[in-house]
C-alpha cells in the first residue's frame, strides 16, 4: 500500500480501478433491481377465486369457505406459486368492499372465479352449485376444482 | 309446453325443497304450532293453514315483481333481507309469544286495546295467519336465499314470470308446515276426545305456542348475530 502512495501511474490505476469497481457495482444494482421488478409485474394471465361472505356466518357458510379453501391448498398449490392463480376470501359487507355487489351480482354467499387476461377480466362464473353440494365435501370440491380448471385450462 | 310444465313443478318443488331444509326449522315450529293449536275444529286449522300459505304466497309474489322488474336490484334486496330480517323476526316472535302468555298486557288506550290485541292473537284469526306467513316468508337464510334469488329467479326471468313462478314457489314453502299442522292438529284433536279434555289441551295448546315462539324468537334473535349456527 505504501508504494501506491508514492507512485502517480499507480495511484491512477488505483483510482480508475476503484471507479470502475463502484461503476460495476452501480451496474449490479441497477441489473438486480430490474429483476425484481420483473419478478413482481403481475402473471399476464390469472384466475382468481373470490369467496364472497357476510359478517355473520352460518356454519354452512363456514365450511363452504374452509372447503375452498382445502382445494385451493391442495389442489392449486403449484399454481398459486407460479401466480397463475390467486384466492381471496371477501366480506361484501365492508364498505371498501360494496361495488363487488353491483359487479358480480352478489346474493349471498358465493364462489365466484373470474378469468383475467392481458391484465383486464375477461370473463367471470357463478359456481352457484355450491349450496346444493355443500352437504357432500368430495362433491362440492369436485366442483369447485372443475370450474377453476376450466378457467386455467382455457 | 313441456318445458312450462316442468318449470312450474320445478318452482313448486323448490319451495317444498326450501321448507324442508334445517335453516327455517325454527320459524316452521312457530308456524306449525300456530295453525295446529285451532284443533277445535278442522275447519279452523284449515282456515289458519290456508291464509298462512297464502300470506306466504303473496309475499314471494311481491318481491318476485320487484325483482323481475328490476333485476339490477336483487343483490341489494337479496343482501338487505338476509341482514336486517332474522333481527326483526326474532324479537317479534318473543314479543307475540310473550302476549300469547298473557303475561304482559298493554295499556296504550286503556282494556280496549289490549283485550283487542290479546283475543286476536289468541285466536289466531286468520289475519294473524296471513300476517305471519308474510313475515316468515321474508326471513331468507343463506341456503334459502340461494334458492330464491338464484335458481327460482333465473326460473322467473326464462318464463318472464311475474306471478306465476313465485306463487308456486310460496305454495310449496307453505306445503309442509300444513301438512304437520294438519297431522299434530287432528292427533291432538282425537286424544282430546279420546281422554275428554279436549278444553284443557286447548288451554294447553295456547300456553305451549307461546313458550315455542318466544324460544324460537330468542334462537333466531342469537343466529342472526352469529352467536349460534
Amino acid at each position: 500500500m505504501f508504494y501506491l502512495l508514492g507512485h502517480p501511474l499507480r495511484n491512477l490505476f488505483l483510482s480508475l480501478f476503484c471507479v470502475g469497481f463502484i461503476f460495476l457495482g452501480f451496474a449490479d444494482t441497477t441489473n438486480s433491481s430490474q429483476t425484481d421488478k420483473n419478478s413482481k409485474i403481475k402473471p399476464v394471465n390469472l384466475v382468481k377465486v373470490y369467496y364472497f361472505h357476510t359478517t355473520y356466518r352460518c356454519r354452512t357458510c363456514t365450511l363452504m369457505q374452509q372447503y375452498t379453501e382445502e382445494v385451493i391448498e391442495v389442489d392449486f398449490a403449484d399454481a398459486i406459486k407460479a401466480g397463475d392463480v390467486q384466492f381471496e376470501v371477501v366480506n361484501v359487507e365492508l364498505k371498501e368492499n360494496n361495488d363487488y355487489i353491483k359487479k358480480y351480482n352478489i346474493y349471498t354467499k358465493m364462489v365466484i372465479v373470474s378469468k383475467l387476461t392481458d391484465g383486464k377480466e375477461k370473463e367471470w362464473k357463478n359456481l352457484d352449485k355450491i349450496w346444493d353440494l355443500v352437504k357432500n365435501p368430495e362433491e362440492f370440491k369436485s366442483y369447485i376444482r372443475e370450474g377453476i380448471e376450466e378457467y386455467l385450462n382455457s | 309446453m313441456d318445458s312450462y310444465f316442468f318449470d312450474l313443478g320445478f318452482a313448486l318443488w323448490l319451495g317444498i325443497l326450501t321448507s324442508l331444509s334445517p335453516c327455517p326449522m325454527a320459524t316452521n315450529i312457530a308456524a306449525i304450532s300456530f295453525i295446529g293449536r285451532q284443533f277445535q275444529t278442522q275447519r279452523s286449522v284449515f282456515g289458519a293453514g290456508i291464509f298462512y300459505m297464502v300470506g306466504r304466497t303473496l309475499t314471494y309474489i311481491i318481491l318476485g315483481a320487484i325483482l323481475v322488474t328490476s333485476t339490477q336490484s336483487v343483490p341489494f334486496v337479496a343482501m338487505f333481507l338476509q341482514k336486517y330480517m332474522l333481527k326483526i323476526i326474532g324479537p317479534v316472535l318473543v314479543v307475540v309469544g310473550i302476549i300469547l302468555l298473557g303475561i304482559i298486557k298493554f295499556s296504550f288506550q286503556g282494556g280496549g286495546f289490549n283485550e283487542n290485541v290479546q283475543k286476536r292473537l289468541a285466536t289466531a284469526g286468520w289475519t294473524g295467519s296471513l300476517s305471519l306467513g308474510m313475515l316468515f316468508a321474508l326471513s331468507f337464510c343463506p341456503p334459502a336465499a340461494a334458492i330464491f334469488f338464484g335458481s327460482l329467479f333465473s326460473l322467473a326471468l326464462k318464463q318472464s314470470s311475474k306471478f306465476i313462478i313465485p306463487a308456486l314457489y310460496g305454495i310449496g314453502t307453505a306445503l309442509p308446515v300444513l301438512v304437520f299442522a294438519f297431522v299434530i292438529a287432528f292427533s291432538t284433536n282425537r286424544l282430546g276426545v279420546l281422554f275428554n279434555r279436549l278444553s284443557t289441551f286447548e288451554k294447553w295448546a295456547r300456553k305451549i305456542t307461546a313458550i315455542i315462539f318466544i324460544v324460537a324468537g330468542i334462537y333466531v334473535s342469537l343466529k342472526s348475530f352469529g352467536l349460534v349456527y
